[in-house]
Formats: structure tokens, C-alpha cells, sequence
């Protein structure tokens, strides 16, 4: 009696756990996108200049990825480059684009007018582990509707600021001097207050 | 006998539940490594929410808002050269540093990134919020959008509407508090400087590695 009890006593505690498992196993839902690239890592990668091309470096090698909208991109666009607007790009059928471009040992490279959305795409690509990419460092603007494509410099400063400010100092402190005047000191007459004798209290 | 083959079952049972404990240990480890969903880092990335405009930002310096705090990620040499006031230089490559985590993961002030142009800031940013780090702005265009706006601003021509103006008289006030001289005005002897807010860092202390559960 006493080991039937015993025997009953485990099966419902297996069945139990088994139910978890399952429910466990269930409810599981693997990610769609990993990120394979710690943050350590991204941010040594991210630092290097590599990662920035300039117009001239684009070859028969480089996949050019528009990452603009399709209106934009069928404005103009740089010659071969396809598009694939930002906020689609972790869709599956371009993530295989971009995989199979990768499996071609193409270099993606990436481009938009704002230079930054170009980078969000990369950074993203990169810390997902899909590919090595690059971005486009160029000016988009439009001349009588005709695209133009200049070499934009990322990071540079052309300006000295604080010379610039130490400049207009000088150079206002020059005229200055003989237009300064002393204020003034106002003076204020002050009544003298009569001594009274010293009141009690009541 | 029946005693034995027992003991050995339990014995067995006993080391699968081990190794699945050891298991446990190893999972939250991989989690630590990922971050917010790609999903949601893209969706943020486009926003162009993050951007804050030289004119918003003279405005804080300005009126002495105490509830952000603005970093530069220029490297040393461009900090020391010239850096907006009150700035903390945090260079990008030392951005994932302990000594500047209190600076960037909290959530009592605003965190505004600059760089020269925002490249550079852009980067840290996309970095710390895929960290989840909260109240990240972008300093639109950095020093040189701040240089040719609030240092240098042009004079509309006499076309332009009267906003054009108006914004004119602001940034050329503004010019003026942040240290440049113009001919013909009475000149305050003393640059206001502003003051570097300073958060104190926390030394955490070290814990053992924390298993599952």
C-alpha cells in the first residue's frame, strides 16, 4: 500500500516536470536577429577609418546598397546600386540579398544622402554578423534633376574656433578703446538720521 | 540487489540534474551579451528623434538647464583645442570605459553627444542604445553646424522673412555669451563659465559570477 502511494507520488511529480518542459519548449521563441558581435568588439571595429569610402574607391567588387526610400532611389541613384530603404533592411528576403552578395565576396557598401543612415545600416549588418560592410562617405544633391554626387569629408574641422573667438576679441577690444567711457559712479546723498534717545519698552 | 540498481538510478539522475544546473550557470552570460532586439535598435535608429539642434542646445547652455549633461567624443587633442561649455570629453574609444558608465547609464539627465560633425556621435549613440542606455540626443551637425549657427551666424539678406531675423538677433546674442566680441558693443569683461557637472562614480563591488535563478 504504502509503496503504491510512493510509485503515485513520483509519476505525478514526472508528469509534472515533463508538463514544464514541454511548456517550457513551447513558449521558447528564438530571436530572429543575434547580434554576433559583443559591444567591445563593435566598438575597436567601429573606430578604425576603414570603414569609410570615398567615391573613387568604389570598384567592380563593391555592392552598393541605396538605403533611402524607393521614391528617392528611382530620382537617381549611383550607377549599379540596389535598393534597400532602412527600415526594411532586416526583412529576410534582404538580409539574404545582402548574404548572398557576401557569398559572391562582394564588399557591401552603403550610401544615403544623410550620411548617418548609411551608418545606422552598417552598424547594424555588422553587429548582426551578416556581413563586413562600409560606408559611402558622399553629398547627394540634385542640379536641375540630375544627381550629383560629391565627396563629403566625415569628421574633419575645418574652423579654428577658439582662434576665431580670440580674433573678434582683439579686433573689438582695438576699436574699443576709445569708446569706452567710465561710467559714472552715482552717488546717492545720504540723510543723516537724527540720534534719537534710546526708547523704552511700554 | 534490487537495493543497489536503486541507488545507482539515483546516482545517475542526480549528475543529469548537476549538468543541467552547470547549464543554467552558463545561459544568462550569453544573454548579457546582446542588448535591446535589432528590431527595436533599427526602429530607433530611424526616429529622428534624437537629434537636438545648436540653437535648442545654446538655448539650454544658456538658461543653465541643469538636467542634461554634454559629452564630447572627440579624442583629447580636439577637446582641449576647443570644446562647447561645460563639456566632458569621454573619447570614443574609451566610450565602454567603468570610469564613465555613471556619465552614460543613468537616467536622472539628458545625454547629449557631440563630435565634430555628428559621425562620431552618431556611432556612440547607435552603441549605447543598443546597451539600452537611456536619454541619448545627438548634437545635429556638432561643432561645425555650432561653429557656422551660434560662433559665426550669417546675416539674412533683406529678403528673407522675419523669423530669419529673429533667429539672427538670437544666435548673435548667443555668440556673444559664448565668448566673441563684436566692434561697437559694450563688452563684458567675464566669460561666463559653466561649470562641469561631476557624477561621482560608484566603485562597484565585484561579484562573484551570479548563476541562474
Amino acid at each position: 500500500m504504502k509503496e503504491l502511494e510512493k510509485t503515485k507520488n513520483i509519476s505525478v511529480a514526472t508528469v509534472l516536470a515533463i508538463l514544464v518542459i514541454i511548456i517550457g519548449l513551447l513558449s521558447y521563441k528564438k530571436p530572429k536577429h543575434i547580434y554576433s558581435e559583443s559591444v567591445e568588439a563593435t566598438l575597436i571595429s567601429m573606430t578604425s577609418l576603414e570603414n569609410v569610402l570615398s567615391k573613387d574607391k568604389i570598384d567592380d567588387n563593391s555592392f552598393l546598397v541605396d538605403v533611402r526610400t524607393s521614391f528617392e532611389y528611382s530620382k537617381g541613384h549611383i550607377g549599379n546600386a540596389i535598393n534597400i530603404s532602412l527600415p526594411d533592411i532586416l526583412s529576410d528576403q534582404n538580409v539574404q540579398r545582402l548574404k548572398d552578395a557576401v557569398e559572391e565576396s562582394k564588399t557591401i557598401v552603403f550610401y544615403s544622402s544623410d550620411v548617418n543612415d548609411a551608418l545606422s545600416a552598417k552598424m547594424l549588418i555588422d553587429q548582426l554578423g551578416y556581413a563586413k560592410t562600409k560606408v559611402l562617405a558622399v553629398e547627394l544633391n540634385y542640379e536641375q534633376d540630375e544627381l550629383v554626387i560629391k565627396d563629403l569629408n566625415i569628421e574633419n574641422s575645418p574652423q579654428d574656433i577658439q582662434a576665431f573667438i580670440d580674433k573678434s576679441v582683439k579686433e573689438a577690444e582695438a576699436k574699443n578703446i576709445v569708446e569706452v567711457k567710465p561710467i559714472p559712479k552715482k552717488v546717492i546723498p545720504r540723510k543723516k538720521k537724527k540720534k534719537m534717545p534710546v526708547e523704552g519698552g511700554c | 540487489m534490487k537495493n543497489l540498481s536503486k541507488t545507482t538510478s539515483y546516482r545517475i539522475l542526480a549528475v543529469v540534474f548537476i549538468i543541467a544546473a552547470a547549464g543554467l550557470v552558463l545561459l544568462p552570460k550569453i544573454q548579457k551579451y546582446q542588448g535591446i532586439d535589432p528590431e527595436k535598435l533599427l526602429s530607433h535608429a530611424i526616429s529622428p528623434e534624437r537629434y537636438i539642434s545648436t540653437d535648442e542646445l545654446a538655448e539650454m547652455i544658456i538658461g543653465q538647464d541643469p538636467s542634461f549633461l554634454l559629452i564630447d567624443v572627440r579624442s583629447g587633442m580636439d577637446y582641449e583645442k576647443y570644446a562647447l561649455p561645460g563639456a566632458i570629453n569621454i573619447p570614443l574609444d574609451s566610450l565602454l570605459s567603468e570610469n564613465f558608465e555613471a556619465y552614460l547609464n543613468q537616467e536622472e539627465y539628458d545625454v547629449v553627444l557631440y563630435s565634430n560633425d555628428d559621425f562620431k556621435a552618431n556611432q556612440a549613440w547607435l552603441l549605447c542604445n543598443r546597451m539600452d542606455y537611456k536619454n541619448h540626443k545627438v548634437l545635429r551637425g556638432g561643432v561645425n553646424e555650432w561653429f557656422n549657427t551660434i560662433i559665426n551666424p550669417k546675416e539674412p539678406s533683406e529678403s528673407m522673412p522675419a523669423s530669419a531675423f529673429e533667429q539672427y538677433d538670437f544666435r548673435k546674442a548667443a555668440s556673444m555669451y559664448f565668448g566673441v566680441a563684436y566692434p561697437g558693443k559694450v563688452m563684458e569683461t567675464e566669460v561666463p563659465v559653466t561649470p562641469k557637472k561631476v557624477i561621482p562614480v560608484k566603485k562597484k563591488k565585484k561579484m562573484p559570477v551570479e548563476g541562474g535563478c
